[in-house]
This record gives structure tokens, sequence and C-alpha cells, in this order.
């Protein structure tokens, strides 16, 4: 996607608080008087380029780069601002949705769209390591040891559920929104 | 009223008996703070809540009101003491009649708003609206 | 109970029933009112009241020329009752019912239907709905004044004297100007002195005039006026009465020192043997069990501080106490005054920052509020004058102040006002530093800097341009203690749009005020209001922000909101005039709402007597009939609603007044 960043402020304009405050919780982004609380707050900020404060601002102005900008996907929802807020601000909530909104408009990072793909292919985000057989897996033993059953009971046991997740994002369209494939065939998942 | 999509929505009539010093304050604040509500509360004055009467209620429900809302004081904060205490006392027999009279009970409603809470006035008037439209109209407006 | 007679309770003087003309006026209140109605509209539905012979719309009727056009058609005897369509009642019924007086019409004769806030403020998008409203509002009080009966208003003797409740700085300039007009003044006083907050403070913003230079002075000119009496250490326990009228029992705590005894000497002081916290310090400097705050103090007898107290004995000895003035045993009494008003002065509280966990104040030793710093750059103070941290006496090189602590906080426990003193005291506190100090480092972390006062900007400006005091946009995340007690400070300059990590060696958290922990406890027992943000209410924010919703009650300085000294003054000034105003006329007129037994209609069933609060019932034995003293009620009328016989009505707000408004509403939308 380009990228579009211009220097002077041309457009103001509700394009994007109007859809972030259609959430009633989230309207009083408006009341955000920039004092730079969460920003302090925030410890992605302190190693990477996530301003919190001018993250609302933006999105008050509804700025299009709040959306195009990567700023958005580098925190890290530890919800410390969200706590310190003076004005009671629900910050990682508008944070959370003004990602939702920007994936809408396809600004999505290849790295998301992959972790998308591999929930579609395996139902998790994060899948278990199955490579090995699954009595080798350390984590496999930590489990028994605990009692539980080797595998969880997820999709890991249950790879049909698999289908079913394949169906509720074909459903909900989450597959063209996230522009991923869902490599079972359309047979399969109806 | 009946809607385009055919359900029937019906405004209801509500009647507000409010306490001088504190409730009709409360609803004059809100209005300095445009706080803005769904228009079915008419609001009449006494100068403390201990003056509303049964027979107002009874009689506002027999013509058609849809609900009554009392406003009075929090207890402790009463212009003359413990006026507000005495409704609180009277209500469950209130209540009461408005049952053997045929009524929901809920359509009676005791509330302590102070002089300065005009947005819980108008939170509560709100929710009243949205019971009473659940409860549907009172009976007595059926043709 | 009372002294006070109603000069005149006349029976009413209802004009014949086919007689009544009502006067209907629909304002327009700019676009208020007309912005949001369809005025023609209403018109044409106002013409077709009941009884309502004319119907009016205008543009402000609470001007002149709107008061004027019902004037003339009251004279020309068009109407003789009138209904305003307008404001809220609370607002300009007292206006239209002077209109009737001044014309010859009975001022009762008067309903105002509130179209504005209940309506049009209320719906202001939904045009059809506030239409809807408007008229059934109107259709009531229309409905009422049909019913209305002629009344007279209740005289009231107004009793020269004042209680202040609070003597800081606002209570104590009530008190002298309304001693100096004459009148007698009870000034109650919780704590041991007279002067307050401002006793406290070291220089005062923006002209760094000391603070007890310029209140020692005031608080001896109190306690040398005649008119004054000081009651310190003492608290109000209850009010009766009403406006003309008060009865007060106030609480004299015992100081276990005979007051009218002590010399204030202080040979007593040597011979404690016990230590303890200073509280007016905060707590930063020690003090004896046998104790006057400060030296200055007013009264300048001495307390003993009983908590701590080990009853050695040493101070009564006769070669310590020579006048033998301390009591052990004392006990706390009471007295009663009476008093025709009442002024509210009780101040404010510090807000406690000991919750705010990322700011590690009561943790972290260089960690202090405002007020602490205040006492600390106070000669008198626990440092004489020179701040020093408190982890190693040493003065500080580097002190960051953090704005809005506690104010402008929309959490849960904190206030989402601005305190409006901490950004000048903040600047103030600087300042000073500066002086003594020219090589340190002053930081201020801020949001807004509020500098609205007289001569505040400029104050400002000086402090950057003379003083180097350096302004931080942006307000602190977190602190953090390093091993050797300074200060890891966390936050966002806004202006360059960087997290920043700086080490100070002192943190003043800038606190601001808050409503005292008992103004609900005060307000029932004078049953004022207090706002949202806990401080007394005024009766209207703009027009009366002075005068309680209760007659005879005003208020004064930060006890009705955060202020400054300069405004603290102007309104206890204003409170005294206030009260002044109804002692001066030593009448003031009671609206008549007072109940009324019927005799032949009670039977005596004493249903009554018990529910009236103010005890305004009695029974006459020779009848069997219940009577009401009509002074003695305060017209709530609970009683009304009570008596099983319909014996008793309430005036102005009779049965058929307030039945009537019922069943015509009500008859309008079948
Ligand atoms: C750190 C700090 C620095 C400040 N510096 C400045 C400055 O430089 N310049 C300036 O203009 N303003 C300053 N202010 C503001 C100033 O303190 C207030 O404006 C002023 O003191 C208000 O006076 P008051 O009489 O209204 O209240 P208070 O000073 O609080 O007096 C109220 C009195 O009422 C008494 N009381 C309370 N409750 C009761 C009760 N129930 N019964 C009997 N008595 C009671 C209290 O004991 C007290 O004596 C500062 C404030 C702070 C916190
Ligand atoms: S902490 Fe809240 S008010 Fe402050 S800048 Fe961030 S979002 Fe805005
Ligand atoms: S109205 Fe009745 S109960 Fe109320 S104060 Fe008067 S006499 Fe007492």
């Amino acid at each position: 996607m380009e990228k579009i960043t211009p220097n002077i402020i041309f457009n103001i304009s509700n394009v994007i608080s109007d859809e972030v405050i259609k959430d009633e919780a989230l309207k009083i982004m408006r009341a955000c008087f920039q004092c730079g609380t969460c920003t302090g707050s925030c410890p992605s900020g302190r190693r990477t380029a996530i301003r919190t404060r001018q993250i609302m601002r933006e999105a008050v102005l509804s700025l299009d780069e709040v959306l195009s900008d990567e700023d958005i996907w580098l925190c890290s929802t530890c919800y410390t601002c969200y706590e310190r807020c003076p004005r009671n601000i629900p910050v990682t909530d508008v944070i959370i949705k003004l990602r939702n909104l920007a994936t809408q408009r396809g600004f999505i990072k290849p790295a998301h769209q992959k972790i998308t793909q591999i929930l579609a292919d395996t139902g998790h985000g994060v899948p278990l390591g199955l490579k090995n057989n699954s009595d080798e897996n350390q984590w496999s033993k930590s489990r028994e040891s605990y009692g539980l059953s080797k595998i969880p009971p997820t999709t890991h046991s249950h790879p049909k559920a698999v289908l079913d997740i394949q169906k509720l994002m074909k459903l909900t369209h989450f597959d063209k929104l996230v522009k991923i494939e869902l490599k079972s065939t359309n047979e399969e998942i109806k | 009223m009946s809607k385009k999509d055919g359900t029937d929505e019906f405004e209801p009539f509500i009647l507000g008996i409010f306490c001088n010093w504190c409730t009709y304050t409360g609803a004059d604040q809100a209005g300095t703070s445009r706080m803005q509500r769904p228009a079915n509360l008419r609001i009449m004055r006494v100068m403390c809540s201990g003056r509303v009467e049964s027979r107002f209620i009874i009689e506002a429900l027999k013509r058609g009101a849809d609900g009554v809302l009392i406003g009075a004081c929090h207890i402790g904060d009463c212009h003359y003491v413990s006026g507000n205490h005495k409704t609180v006392r009277r209500m469950p027999l209130i209540k009461e009649f408005v049952k053997q009279y045929g009524f929901n009970p809920k359509r009676v409603r005791l509330e302590h708003i102070s002089a300065s809470e005009g947005a819980e006035l108008t939170e509560i008037s709100k929710e009243f609206v949205k019971e009473l439209k659940e409860i549907g109209p009172n009976p007595r407006n059926k043709k | 109970m009372t002294e006070s007679n109603p000069k005149t309770i006349s029976k009413s003087i209802n004009p014949k029933k086919e007689d009544v003309r009502i006067g209907l006026y629909i304002c327009n209140c700019g676009i208020n009112i007309a912005g949001v109605l369809q005025m023609d509209d209403m018109i044409e539905f106002g013409k077709t009241l009941p009884n309502v012979t004319l119907c009016k719309q205008y543009k402000f009727y609470c001007s002149d020329n709107g008061q004027a056009e019902i004037a003339k058609d009251i004279k020309d005897g068009l109407v003789n009752r009138v209904v305003v369509a307008a404001c809220s009642p609370r607002m300009h019924e007292p206006t239209f019912r002077r209109v009737l007086k001044e014309n010859g019409l009975n001022p009762f004769y008067f309903a105002q239907a509130n179209i504005r806030e209940h309506a049009t403020w209320v719906n202001m998008y939904d045009h059809e709905g506030a239409q809807r409203i408007a008229k059934d509002h109107i259709r009531m009080q229309v409905a009422k004044v049909r019913k209305l009966k002629a009344l007279e208003t209740i005289k009231v003797k107004v009793k020269p004297s004042t209680l202040i409740i609070g003597a800081g700085i606002a209570g104590m300039n009530s008190a002298l100007d309304l001693a100096d007009q004459g009148f007698e003044v009870f000034l109650v006083e919780r704590e041991l002195t007279i002067g307050g907050h401002m006793a406290q403070l070291d220089k005062t913003f923006p002209t760094m005039d000391c603070s007890s230079c310029i209140l020692t002075p005031k608080m001896v000119d109190v306690s040398r006026n005649p008119n004054i009496h000081i009651m310190a250490y003492s608290e109000v326990e209850q009010v009766d009465g009403y406006v003309g009228n008060f009865e007060v029992k106030i609480k004299h705590k015992a100081h276990y020192v005979d007051q009218n005894k002590c010399t204030g000497c202080g040979a007593c002081i040597d011979s404690c043997p016990v230590i303890c916290g200073n509280s007016f310090d905060l707590n930063m400097s020690s003090r004896k069990a046998i104790y006057i705050p400060f030296p200055q103090a007013v009264p300048g007898q001495f307390t003993i501080d009983i908590d701590h107290c080990i009853k050695c004995g040493n101070c009564a000895l006769p070669n310590i106490c020579e006048p033998g003035a301390i009591i052990y045993d004392e006990e706390d009494h009471y007295s009663t005054i009476k008093v025709g008003t009442i002024i509210v002065s009780t101040g404010y509280d510090q807000i406690d920052p000991t919750n705010l966990k990322n700011y590690g104040y009561g943790v972290y030793e260089n960690v202090i509020t405002g007020l602490e710093m205040e006492r600390n750059l106070s000669s008198t103070g626990p440092n004489l004058g020179k701040p020093v941290c408190p982890s190693n006496g040493k003065p500080p090189h580097s002190i960051a102040w953090l704005q809005c602590v506690g104010s402008r906080d929309n959490r849960e426990g904190y206030h989402p006002y601005c305190s409006r003193v901490c950004c000048m005291y903040a600047i103030k506190q600087a300042r000073q530093y500066k002086e003594k100090h020219p090589e340190a480092e002053c930081y201020i972390f801020y949001m807004d800097i509020r500098a609205f006062g007289k001569g505040y900007e400029e104050f400002y400006e000086s402090s950057s341009h003379n003083f180097g005091i350096k302004y931080m946009r942006g307000r602190l995340a977190e602190i953090y203690q390093n091993p050797d007690k300074t200060l890891l400070i966390r936050g966002e300059d806004t202006f360059l749009s960087r997290p920043i990590a700086l080490t100070v060696d002192l943190v003043v958290l800038s606190t601001g005020v808050e409503a005292r922990t008992d103004a609900a406890h005060v307000a029932s027992m004078l049953g004022i209001q207090q706002s949202s943000d806990g401080f007394f209410m005024e009766a209207h924010p703009k027009l009366r922000p002075i005068d309680s919703l209760t007659a005879g009650i005003f208020m004064a300085g930060v006890a009705q909101g955060p202020k400054d000294i300069p405004d603290a003054v102007s309104q206890a000034k204003g409170a005294a005039s206030g009260a002044a105003i109804l002692m001066a006329k030593g009448e003031v007129e009671v609206d008549p709402y007072y109940a009324v037994v019927q005799p032949n209609l009670c039977s005596g069933c004493r249903s009554c007597i018990n529910l009236c609060p103010y005890s305004a019932i009695s029974f006459d034995d020779n009848q069997n009939v219940a009577y009401i003293n009509p002074i003695m009620c305060h017209g709530c009328g609970t009683c009304v609603a009570s008596c099983p016989s319909n014996a008793i009505y309430q005036n102005h707000f009779t049965g058929d007044q307030l039945m009537i408004m019922i069943t015509d509403v009500l008859g309008g939308i079948n």
C-alpha cells in the first residue's frame, strides 16, 4: 500500500474518528487533552517509534497516516496507558480499533498476514511444534507431569475443527479482509 | 403510532413529580448542561416529595399515563429533614394500590436525584422510557 | 421557638369563578425556545386552553419591555391571572410575581411553565418532542393557575447576628465586614487557631508578599473586634430554624487548659516530656503535648493534646503554671446561639496522592506535596525556609513539580475539575527556590498553565525569562527511586514528541484542593446542597454564586469551589453583604406555603402530628382537632399527603391545584 506522509496538514475530517466512536465506549477519545501520560508510560515507545499521544491526536483529526503508519502495530497491549490516562480513555482499545480500520483499508503488515494464514491452516496463531513425534516434545512431557493430556484439546487434537474455523472465516469474509487463501476446498468447508 | 416496519412503537407518557430542592433543580441542571433525553417526561413541582399523595399517582394512571416518576432528595439530604423518608415508607403501600387498580407496579418509580445529578436524571429517564416500552402502553389507552 | 410574628395571613380573596381571565405569555428566549418550537403553532394551541383570554409571544419576557407588556395587559383589565411559559421558575418566578404585585394583582395568581430547561434544552434535536412536552407543561400551569388562590407572604424578623463556620481568610473577612457594620458575629473554627490554610503558606502569588505579614494583622483585628465572638476548637452540632431565626448548637472541645486563666506565657512547654508530630507543619516537625499551633495563633492560649498527654502532672505544678490553668479532666461543653444568617466558609482539604502508586508518594522520601513544600519554604517551617531533600537533609539541586495531581483526572477517586491554584503556587515555589539557589534546575511538568488572574501571566512569563524555570509540557507517567534516593522521572515532552527520563533530587506533587471530608455532613446539617464536585452548591452558577438554595445561608471561599486568596476574599465580602442586606432590612418575606388544618374536616386521628419534622402540629384537646402553627411550618406538605380525612391543605400546593394539573394534562393526550 502507498504510504501517505504529507508534511503539511491539508485536511482534517471526522472520517476515522467517526468510525472509532461508533463504539460508544471509545467516544471519550475525543476528550484527549494531549497530556502525554500514555507515551511516557509506554514500554514499547521507549524503544520504538510509537507515540501513543500522537496516535490519539491523529485519530481525533482523522489524519490518514494514523492507519497507514506502522506505529499502531507497535503497541504491545500492556494496558499501562489505559490505566493511567487521566481522561479515562481506553487508549489500548482505541488502538485496537484503529488496527481493525487499518486492516479494512488494506494496511496490514506481511507478518500479520502470515499469522492469520497460520491461524486458518492450523487453528492456532502460534501452533505447537507438532512436527516431531509428540512423545518427544518437552511441552507434552510437562503437560503429562501435571496430569493433562499430551496434546491440548484444541484443533491439535481435533484437526476436523480447522474446517469449522475456516467456515467461520469464510462466512465473516475474514479471508478476504486479510487476503489469505483457505486451503480446504469450498466443498469441504460447506 | 405504528412505524413503517409494522412494530408498534409507542411514546410513553411519563409524569414526573419532583421536589423543588433536589430533583427539580437537578432537572434544571440537566437543561442548562443540555443533556438530551427522550421527549417523554412532563414535570410538575412540589416543595417536597413528602407532599405526593397516592391519589395523584392513581389518578395519573387511571387517566392514561404510562409511568409516574417521583423525584426526591437522597436520604439524609431532604430540605425538610425527612419528608423523602416518609415517601419511601409510603411507596410499598402506593405500589399495592397500583396493583389493585390493575396496573403493573413497575409503572411507578421513586428515584433519589440530587440538585447536581442532571446526568442521573437523564439516564433514569432513558432507562424508564425503555422499560415502559417493554411493558407496553397503559391498558386504559387501548381502544 | 420563635419570636417572629406573621404580619398578615389573609383569607382568600378569590375573584368569582366566571371571572378568570388568563394571559398566557410564551417567551422566545431568543432562539433558546423559538429556535426549537413552532411558535405560531404554540400560540394557536395556547388560545384553545380554557380561560385563556390572550396568548402572546415575545423575544424576552424577562426584559423591561416584556414585563411592560404583561403589566399593560393587567392594568388594562384584560387579564387577571398570568402564565409565563419560559425558563425555570427557579430563575424568574420572583421577577414576574413582582410585575403582578406592582400592577395591583395578587402575586400568587402567577404560574410559570418551564419549557426551556425541561423541554427545548433537553430535546434540542427532537423538535416535535419538545413541542409536545412544552404544550403539556403549559397545559399543566394553565390548569393550575385557574385554581390558584390569592395569598400574602409571611414576614419574619431577621436577628442581627451571623454564624460563620470556618475562620480561614474567607470567614475572617466576612466576619470583619459584618462586625464593622454593627452586626454580632459568631466565628466558629474547628482548629485551635483562626487563619486557615493561609497561615501555612509562605509567600503569596503573584505579588510575593509574605503570607503571615498580611494575615496576622487581620487575625489580630478579628480578635480585637468587640462584635466578633471567636469560638475556636469548636464545631457546629445542630442547626434548627429558618432564615432570620436559626438556632445553633455548638460543641466546644475541651482544651484541658483553662482558657481564661492561661496567659500564653509558654512556661509549660519545657516541662512537657512528650514529643509528637506537629500537624501545623504536616508532621514534618515536632511539638510538645501541650502547645499552641504557631506563635502568632489567635487565640493564643495553650491546649493539651490529650491523645498524646501521659498526664505526668509536670505542667500542672504551681511553679510551672502559676495561674493554675491546667485541668486534666475538663470535658467538652455545649452552647446554643440564635442567629439570623449563616455563612459557610469551611475551605478545603488537600488532595491525598498516596493512591497514585506510580508517583510513589509515601514510599519515596523525596516525593512531597505542594503544601509540604510550602511549609519547607516558610521561614517559620520545619527547615526555617531552606528546603532540603528529606532523604539526606541537603538542599536539592534539581526539583520537578508535577501539575494536576488529583485534579483534571477523571479516574475514580480523583477530580475532573481544575483546582485553580496549583499552577500559580508551583511557579511561585519554583521562583522562590531559584531566588535562593540560582544554580538549581527547576522543571514544571504541566498540561496547561492557567495564569488567569491579574498579574498572573506576567508572573509566569517572568519566571522563565528572569529565573530560567523550565516548563515541560507533558504529564509525568511514573517516578522511580534510584539507590541514592534521587528520583528517576519518566514522561513525554509532548512538544518534542519524545519520551524523557530525567534524574532529579526532589519531586513536588502539585496536589489540588478538594471538598472537606465532612462536607456532606455539614451540608445535611444546614440543609444546603453539594455540587457533583463535592463543594457547596450555589443557588445559581452565574447570578447567585454566593447564596445557597436555603434562604439566609451564604457561602464563601474554597468551600464553594476552588479559588485563590483574592477570589476567596471577594466572595467573602459578597457573602457578608448578602447577610447584611437581610439583617439591615430586619425582615424577610417568606413564601406562605404553610399547611392548614380545616377543623370542620379533621377527625382528630392525630396521624399528622408525629410526621411533622418541625413539631409544628399541636393538638387542641378542647375541639379535638389538630392545629398547625404557620410560623413553625416549613411547608413540605408531608402531613397533607398523610391525612386520611383530607382535612389539611397546603397553600399554593392544594390537592385541587395539583390534581387539576394531572387531569388536564392527561385529558390532553387521550
Ligand atoms: C500549596 C498551596 C499554596 C497556595 N498558595 C497560594 C498563594 O500563593 N496565593 C493565593 O492567592 N492562594 C494560594 N493558595 C490558595 C489558598 O490557600 C486558598 O485560596 C485560601 O486559603 C482559601 O481560604 P478559605 O478561607 O476559603 O479556606 P481555608 O483556608 O481552608 O479555611 C477554612 C477554615 O475553616 C475551618 N473549618 C473547616 N471545616 C470546619 C467545620 N466543619 N467547622 C468549623 N470550622 C471548620 C478550617 O479549620 C479552616 O480554618 C494556595 C493553596 C495551596 C494548597
Ligand atoms: S494519557 Fe489519555 S489524555 Fe493523555 S495523551 Fe494519552 S490518551 Fe490523551
Ligand atoms: S407541611 Fe405539615 S409536616 Fe410539613 S412542615 Fe408544615 S405542618 Fe409540618
